[in-house]
């Protein structure tokens, strides 16, 4: 029985129950949409399509509680297959650099030069370095000085020793406070986006 | 460590669209899937999905795996993504 042939229900009974044909088209299902997704990356051989094939295979067969019947089921399983594969890549990436070296380049001269700014958006700009060292906890700025510098979630988490979910949190709770920061001083949230209105 | 004047900048843009309550990157993986289809059927988002969008601009990682599963669905990362 393929992927397409197989409802909803059946197929989440069949997995639960080991049933070959139901694990066999789960597998299928997703081998073939990671290979359209990722592909074409020149990162990705076949044999990273097969290893996150097969460890999707187990998350999905593990989360199956977590799917509460509100799209399809192969689309919900493909949504984890996806987090799998690109949490996986993201730690390739980031497996050499210690979390210092990173967080250190953002201090380096070869940084992006400030550009030639108005005045208003000096102001903001100040406003909001100021808040980062002002107004958040020692933890809250290294996740969003990490963040910044374009270290994943995962990998953030695992060097910090917290959990992925714990790591949103801080960020959020750290954008919420210098966003209150910044209204203190006179940018809410839509003049900040009015400032920089010009830049991509 | 100091961040660059560009790095601020996109902060502050996450800043703009930050909200109070915001789902996190684990309850988005259980909706993203309903998201996807509702952009698919052209259909209106319900409040529960339209905090799935609001996550995308605050989040770059699951805004980069939602694009992977459009490909991954074999569907028009034009015709999801575009408005």
């Amino acid at each position: 029985m393929d992927a397409s042939a197989m409802k909803d229900d059946a197929w989440i009974a069949g997995l639960r129950a080991g049933r070959e044909d139901a694990v066999a088209a789960l597998r299928d299902r997703l081998r073939k949409g990671l290979g359209a997704a990722l592909g074409p990356r020149s990162d990705v051989q076949d044999t990273d399509l097969d290893d996150f094939t097969q460890d999707a295979v187990l998350q999905v067969t593990s989360r199956l509680d977590s799917f509460r019947g509100e799209s399809k089921f192969a689309t919900w399983a493909m949504a984890v297959a996806v987090r799998v594969a690109l949490t996986a890549l993201r730690r390739r990436r980031w497996k050499r650099e210690t979390l210092d070296d990173r967080l250190e380049a953002m201090a380096s001269p070869d940084g992006a030069p400030a550009i030639e700014t108005e005045e208003v958006r000096d102001q903001l700009l100040a406003a909001l370095r100021a808040s980062i060292d002002e107004d958040l906890t020692p933890r809250q700025r290294q996740v969003i000085l990490g963040e910044l510098s374009g270290i994943p979630q995962v990998v953030l988490a695992e060097r910090l020793g917290m959990k992925t979910g714990a790591i949103y949190k801080a960020t959020h709770d750290a954008r919420k406070k210098l966003l209150a920061a910044l209204r203190r001083k006179g940018f809410d949230a839509a003049r900040v986006m009015d400032v920089l209105a010009d830049e991509t | 460590m100091k961040p660059t004047d560009a790095q601020l900048a996109e902060l502050a843009k996450l800043l703009g669209d930050t909200a109070d309550c915001e789902i996190d990157c684990a309850e988005l993986l259980d909706r993203v899937a309903a998201y996807l289809e509702a952009r698919t059927d052209r259909s209106a988002l319900s409040p529960h999905l339209a905090q799935v969008a609001q996550h995308f601009k605050v989040c770059p990682e699951c805004r980069e795996e939602f694009e992977a599963l459009i490909r991954a669905e074999g569907l028009d990362p034009a015709t999801i993504l575009g408005e």
